[in-house]
């Protein structure tokens, strides 16, 4: 999927975080925002998700092979941030179960076993998130990001509260995304911009 | 300026000829007077709620904070005529069959129209942003606005059950003769007047504002 | 994996199962609704005593009743989702179809369980005359229909507002003016001896205007729910 920011801004209560962002990101590629604190990362990150209008200029979206943009682009984009939270009271195999009902996939409870195993969490998964580890809720977030495979995977900070093997896991979710499809970044970690930055947009 | 001279003038000319011109409504009285100030405001308080509502969904539209504010104002607007209305109602009501209040369809709904700009103002004043917060009070201004008419069918049937005592309500029954009905419609037309020219002044504010200091890209 | 219809209809409930899992574990707005509702009825019954009452006023009075039980409980299905903060991970999984339906079932649901205590407790304690208790059920359960259907998008949105526990209230009263209207006059005919035939308009009344007022919100539901 590639993605067109054409002169975007968001204004909340009449100030600007960022006026005229243009960016392009090409399908199959990964795209890197960063910037300092405060700059509009998770702003824009989230305008990029199809999760806020931005309050001038556009974006576009379209998806891979030359498809036509589906009315829900819903199930084409996967997201992770840190104010994502997953259902607490539920396991984690609960939790996947429950939102790809929602998003309306047919998904077997034998795909959302491996997915889980993929993240590391084959001994965790029926426990209840709210028993989760930081690090094991962050592999469960990445797991909802991209259990139903989408095109466009949006990752905001999708470090935090990851060790090493963690990291690790990110870096082969991002290879295999890249071959199906786009990542975007959003990081302030400078070796993930080094590791990831062939098309940069600094923020402020 | 030559219309605002012309209203100004229409508007004295309507109060005058309410109190000498117009010969008092046969067996009410003087108090029948009420009726050339009473029905326009709650005409406008009207309007004012119908204008408010094609703003909102002209926000839902394109999201121009522009027609939020616009709303949002005439609403206030429409609040305030509302009230005067609801109040001179009231006092009509009082006059003419002995009760301040008897829920009769205009009452009803004039009523109901209060209660949904206070919810409104409620609503507004609980959301912080200003995105959502037109977002929000938009959808529910065009959500309230189907209950009027219900209650409007509703409630004489229900309250003349309940109530079968001779105190018809039709405001109708007023036998204007020919100089009230011209004072009645002059007055209609100089308060629908004076709404539109708030109302303009207000989107010149608005729209100078926006320009000046609340936007900063232009 | 797709669209099938099985997958349709696992999603359309997928909202409410879930619901209605985490109130079995938590029973919160259960105990919001049955505390309001028993409160207010105990309070009723011992200051009216054995004393005959009017049936206008057991009319009203139950539904006072059920309307301020209903204000204490509907907005949870919003709300609890604001504070778990896991409602950025259902708007970006779940259609909207299924989140709206989901929740407002899953309210009516809960008024209909309410009811289905508070229902018969009024008639044992405030023994009202009463003739059809089939019918009576029906009134009672076209005004949850109708006080779940207009709840739904109204607490979902005072849970984006800062003062959520006096909006709900505030918001629905004009909207819910014509439901509580018409039951009152329901209710109050069947206690007055009346049948089917005397209150059928009544119920078409209120079966119409929350068939319109659950369609419209449907239709407005996007524009809160989405940015």
């Amino acid at each position: 999927m590639k993605i067109i920011l054409d002169e975007v801004g968001k204004a909340f209560n009449g100030r600007y975080i960022f006026k005229k962002i243009s960016w392009e990101v090409e399908g199959f590629s990964c795209g890197v925002i960063t910037g300092p604190n405060g700059s509009g990362k998770s702003t824009l990150i989230r305008i990029i998700a199809g999760l806020s209008r931005p309050s001038r200029g556009s974006i576009f979206w379209s998806p891979s092979h030359g498809e036509k943009m589906p009315p829900g682009k819903r199930n084409l984009i996967g997201y992770l941030a840190p104010d994502l939270k997953l259902y607490g009271e539920l396991t984690a195999i609960e939790n996947l179960e429950f939102f790809s009902s929602v998003r309306g996939i047919e998904l077997t409870s034998e795909n959302i076993r491996k997915h889980l195993e993929k993240m590391g969490l084959g001994e965790a998964k029926k426990y209840r998130v709210s028993e989760f580890s930081s690090g094991m809720e962050q592999r469960l977030k990445l797991a909802f990001a991209t259990v139903h495979n989408p095109q466009l995977l949006i990752l905001d900070e999708p470090g935090t509260n990851l060790d090493k093997t963690g990291n690790d896991l990110i870096e082969e979710v991002i290879s295999e995304q890249l071959k199906k499809g786009t990542v975007v970044l959003a990081t302030n970690d400078d070796r993930e911009v080094q590791q990831y930055g062939q098309n940069i947009l600094q923020l402020a | 300026m030559l219309a605002k001279v012309f209203l100004g003038v229409a508007m004295s000319v309507v109060i005058y000829a309410a109190f000498f011109y117009a010969p008092s409504a046969m067996g009410l009285g003087e108090k029948s007077r009420i009726i050339f100030f009473h029905v326009p405001l709650a005409w406008v308080g009207v309007l004012a709620y119908l204008v408010s509502m094609v703003h909102a969904i002209k926000f839902l539209k394109t999201r121009d904070l522009y027609h939020d504010r616009m709303g949002s104002f005439n609403s206030e607007m429409g609040v305030v005529f509302t009230i005067l209305a609801t109040i001179t109602g009231a006092m009509f009501a009082q006059a003419a069959w002995g009760v301040y209040w008897n829920w009769d369809p205009r009452q009803t709904s004039i009523f109901v129209l209060l209660l949904i700009y206070g919810a409104f103002f409620a609503l507004r004043s609980a959301l912080e942003e200003e995105e959502t917060r037109a977002r929000l009070s938009s959808v529910y201004l065009i959500l309230a606005f189907f209950s009027v008419p219900f209650l409007v069918f509703i409630v004489p049937r229900i309250y003349s059950s309940l109530h079968p005592d001779p105190i018809i309500n039709v405001e109708g029954s007023l036998n204007m003769d020919s100089k009230m009905f011209q004072v009645f419609i002059a007055s209609l037309f100089c308060f629908t007047g004076l709404y539109f020219w708030i109302y303009n002044l207000n989107s010149r504010l608005i729209k100078l504002k926006a320009r000046s200091g609340g936007d900063e890209l232009e | 994996m797709g669209k099938t219809s099985s997958s349709w209809l696992k999603g359309f409930f997928a909202v409410l199962k879930k619901d209605l899992q985490s109130e079995f574990r938590t029973r919160y707005t259960l105990s919001a609704l049955f505390m309001f509702a028993l409160t207010t009825l105990v309070i009723v019954s011992f200051s009216l005593g054995v004393m005959e009452i009017d049936p206008g006023l057991h009319a009203a009075l139950l539904w006072i009743i059920v309307f301020f039980a209903s204000m204490a409980g509907m907005a949870r299905s919003f709300v609890k989702e604001e504070e778990a903060g896991t409602r950025l991970a259902l708007r970006l999984s779940g259609r909207i179809e299924f989140i709206f339906f989901g929740k407002l079932l899953f309210n009516l649901l809960m008024l209909m369980i309410l009811l289905l205590v508070i229902g018969p407790l009024y008639l044992i304690f405030m023994l009202p005359p009463l003739e059809s208790y089939f019918v009576f059920s029906l009134v009672l359960f076209l005004g949850a229909v109708g006080i779940s259907g207009a709840t739904t998008i109204l607490s979902a949105l005072v849970a984006r507002a800062a003062s959520r526990g006096t909006l709900l209230p505030v918001l629905s009263f004009p909207i819910l003016l014509p439901i509580l209207f018409t039951s009152i006059n329901a209710t109050r005919l069947l206690f007055s001896g009346s049948g089917f035939g005397g209150i059928h308009s009544d119920l078409l009344f209120t079966l119409s205007y929350s068939v319109i007022i659950i369609t419209i919100s449907f239709l407005l539901f996007g524009f809160v729910w989405e940015e």
